[in-house]
């Protein structure tokens, strides 16, 4: 039941593309204002019975705007919608953190959207022979507009910080209890374009709790001072897949997750702030860390590939489930450099993060939680980008 | 370097007189020169990657994944050899020899917090691994094996993250005590050093210099050793500029400069580089090393900071200190191709006796620091700084093993010999 509440919530990927074509975010600007157009991006991970880890990254067509306010800060800068950010220069040769203190997305009409807030950093990363301003970054929704109205979410994008704007991937996560932001409708295709950025490939799955093996329940991390440090943290991972649209107003149906499981994580996970206290709001969030290890597997249980990520920014937001009100419910994003890969993965570099809902009870209690995981690798060979969008699970 | 003791000569408010000579330059020089050093090349062992853990008797504890808390290194530990040209109109080139794999090198480096400072035997507070960040490690379990002869050291690094034409590296600095031996290295008094990359792989590449204290003459031999047969390069972006450092004669006086604050002094030491070729093999008699000191190829001016109140470092307490340094390479006609400016951002001294000399005193230090600037030849270089010394305090004799770590992907500081072994 509790999964069920956990999973009334509508999953969504974005792709923006910047709109100007000035270079205002380059090498020592402080803060940027640019809009993108956004467009429905479909991810769906092939079948690994071929031996290979691949997964078609359908480009579709417009759907919406974002207009951005961005500023870069200091690492130390406690970052809040009503603080102005000391001036700091963008330097693309150094990881720096930025706020988004302004994130406004509009759909189809512009009838339908949200406003936010968030903070991210930026990775200097080279993709093929071109090097780039790596961006992950954590928002949440202050405002929802039209259908959004009264909803919260959060999202995780990930992309390039490009001269003109902001280009990447935008996975949105919205509580949906009431289910009034899902249809039943079907929802038109969507209309493939050419791909904005060749030279990466988005890897998307789901990742649930399910009949743990001895020894991979969630249990305490302890320290050598016999303190507990952390929780360590295992899931299933499955095929998941998005599907939303926005020709007048926005429409999403619901995601779906497959029954068979693709992988395994294992991970660790605990508090950034030493002693910080547990809750997490809009103005406060939660923040997190953890390393992870994600293994994709063959439908013989044959490991093809694994990933080794740290999440190096996690925020986690309190919710609660009319379902089930006492329940220590919550919504979580997060993202990190990939730390490295092996099997197929071997050489691999890019990023990870994810959005999430969860309810957790401390071990030896139970977990419920549906993340929406999503890799960005480093693809300029293609390696792991399928052509067709044929083959899949679902 | 010369304060964790007090020296003869010290007057009342003054500072004490580092040049006094409590035994003969040339005789301290000699002791300080009773070292066994030991130049080496780290490749990271294939296959490592799919085994490491940060703590392979719990792996059930998924806080012990490599790569999350902490690095669990190993690599094979070649010969490396390196001299040091200076030719008019050609500059600075440095042949560089990787030869045959002598030993291992192992070395579990936990992230931590900046302020954690040098704490053998505690568990260090636990830093997610963010290779865009430059964060402090401690080396815990780090070992060398050469066969049956072990070192078991422990120190701490940092990494150090760059852009090197757009692309992401990280670069690694550490300096470790010798903790304990075994073999010839039973006993022993030693420091480690080294400078490397973080491999996509999670490995270490890169200089691993060992100096050992060899009072006995068991390490060191006068006798050349067999030539080294050179691999293929397993680092061609990378040039180690390794280099002898001393005084030019006796005569040259180390000075107190301007105090920096926080109760610290600072000592300018002039020296020269002497481009040096360190060779050492291991096998049948265990391990010995042989030190070729060729031409010089410039003046190196240090700035030393530390506190000269502390007492004399130990293994569990060594003294701090930083250095701000800049070296001057001049060709063989004298005229200047280029400086390079570091210096020790984390440098840990030890205090040092000489049996055959009972009042001496002296220090063996070590540390490491990124490349800062650089000059002529060197404008842009970037890399890192090794230095890894002992030092007479009154007379101030130095016997330093410095290495330039110079990140050189189009191979511009090499020679010709050199690029021939790819």
């Amino acid at each position: 039941m509790l999964q069920q509440l956990v999973d009334q919530a509508a999953g969504f990927n974005l792709f923006a593309v910047p709109e100007q074509t000035a270079g205002e975010c380059s090498d020592g600007a402080t803060g940027f204002v640019v809009t993108a157009r956004l467009h429905r991006f479909d991810v769906l991970l092939q079948s690994p019975d071929t031996g290979k880890v691949q997964a078609t990254n359908v480009f579709g067509e417009a759907v919406g705007q974002l207009n951005m306010r961005w500023s870069m800060i200091p690492d130390d800068f406690l970052a809040r919608p009503d603080r102005q950010p000391p001036p700091t220069k963008l330097n693309p040769a150094l990881s720096q953190r930025f706020v988004m203190q302004e994130m406004t997305f509009l759909f189809g009409n512009g009838e339908d959207g949200f406003r936010s807030f968030g903070t991210g950093r930026t990775f200097p990363m080279m993709v093929g022979k071109q090097s780039r301003i790596v961006i992950g970054a954590i928002g949440n929704v202050t405002e929802g507009l039209g259908k959004f109205r009264g909803h919260v979410g959060n999202f995780t994008l990930c992309g390039d910080l490009a001269p003109n704007g902001f280009q990447g991937n935008v996975l949105v996560r919205f509580q949906d209890s009431q289910c009034d932001l899902r249809t039943q409708a079907a929802l038109p295709p969507i209309q493939s374009q050419p791909a904005p950025d060749p030279e990466t490939t988005y890897l998307l799955w789901a990742a649930q709790k399910g009949l743990e093996q001895p020894g991979l329940q969630n249990h305490f991390s302890f320290g050598p001072d016999g303190q507990v440090r952390g929780v360590d943290i295992t899931t299933q991972l499955r095929l998941l897949q998005f599907d939303f649209a926005a020709p007048r107003n926005f429409e999403v149906k619901n995601f779906t997750v497959s029954q068979e499981i693709m992988g395994l994580e294992i991970g660790f996970g605990r508090g950034s702030v030493p002693n910080a206290p547990p809750t997490g709001t809009p103005l406060s969030p939660f923040l997190f860390e953890g390393v992870a290890q994600y293994s994709l597997l063959d439908r013989n249980g044959k490991t093809l590939g694994a990933l080794l990520t740290n999440v190096v920014e996690g925020r986690r937001f309190d919710m609660t489930l009319p379902g089930a009100p006492g329940a220590p419910a919550t919504r979580f994003g997060f993202f990190g450099p990939i730390v490295y890969g092996t099997g197929c993965f071997a050489g691999v570099e890019g990023m990870f993060y994810g959005s999430s809902g969860s309810v957790f009870y401390p071990p030896p209690g139970d977990q419920i939680v549906t993340h929406f995981y999503m890799a960005r690798l480093n693809d300029p060979n293609g390696k792991f980008r399928s052509a067709a969008r044929t083959g899949g699970w679902f | 370097m010369s304060g964790q003791v007090a020296p003869p000569h010290v007057a009342n408010g003054s500072l004490p007189d580092v040049n006094a000579q409590t035994y003969p330059y040339d005789f301290v020089q000699q002791l300080l020169d009773e070292t066994a050093n030991f130049s080496m090349f780290a490749v990271p062992v294939a296959g490592h990657l799919n085994r490491a853990s940060l703590n392979s008797r719990d792996t059930a504890d998924w806080f012990n994944l490599n790569g999350g808390y902490g690095l669990d290194l190993l690599s094979d530990l070649h010969r490396f050899e390196v001299t040091v040209g200076v030719k008019p109109g050609h500059g600075i080139k440095v042949n560089q020899e990787v030869g045959s794999d002598t030993g291992r090198f192992r070395c579990l480096c936990l992230l931590t917090s900046a302020d954690f400072g040098w704490h053998p035997g505690q568990a260090p507070p636990p830093m997610i691994f963010d290779a865009w960040r430059s964060q402090h490690f401690v080396a815990q379990e780090c070992e060398l094996t050469f066969g049956n002869e072990k070192c078991k050291c422990y120190g701490v690094g940092r990494t150090f993250p760059l852009v090197v034409n757009g692309r992401h590296v990280l670069l690694a600095g550490a300096i470790c005590n010798l903790v304990s031996g075994t073999g010839k290295f039973e006993g022993r008094e030693g420091t480690l050093v080294l400078t490397g990359t973080i491999t996509p792989e999670m490995g270490f590449l890169g200089n691993v210099n060992l100096r050992v204290r060899d009072d006995q003459g068991t390490l060191v031999t006068e006798n050349e050793l067999p030539s080294l047969d050179a691999i293929r390069d397993p680092d061609p972006s990378n040039t180690f500029v390794e280099l002898r450092l001393l005084k030019k004669d006796k005569h040259v006086k180390t000075t107190f400069g301007p105090p920096p604050g926080g109760g610290r002094v600072s000592l300018i030491t002039p020296s020269v580089m002497r481009s040096t070729r360190f060779s050492y093999v291991t096998g049948g008699r265990g391990p010995r090393t042989h030190m070729d000191v060729d031409q010089m190829v410039g003046p190196m001016q240090a700035t030393v900071f530390f506190d000269l109140s502390a007492p004399p470092g130990t293994a569990n307490s060594p003294v701090p200190f930083t250095t701000e340094e800049i070296y001057t390479f001049n060709d063989s006609a004298g005229l200047t191709v280029g400086t390079i400016s570091c210096g020790v951002v984390e440098g840990w001294s030890f205090g040092l006796k000489f049996p055959q000399a009972p009042g001496q005193l002296g220090v063996r230090f070590a540390g490491f620091g990124p490349i800062t600037g650089g000059t002529g030849q060197f404008a842009g270089v970037q890399g890192m700084l090794t230095v890894n010394s002992l030092i007479g305090i009154a007379p101030h004799a130095l016997s330093l093993m410095h290495v330039l770590h110079l990140i050189d992907p189009t191979e511009k500081f090499r020679s010709g010999r050199s690029r021939e072994q790819q």
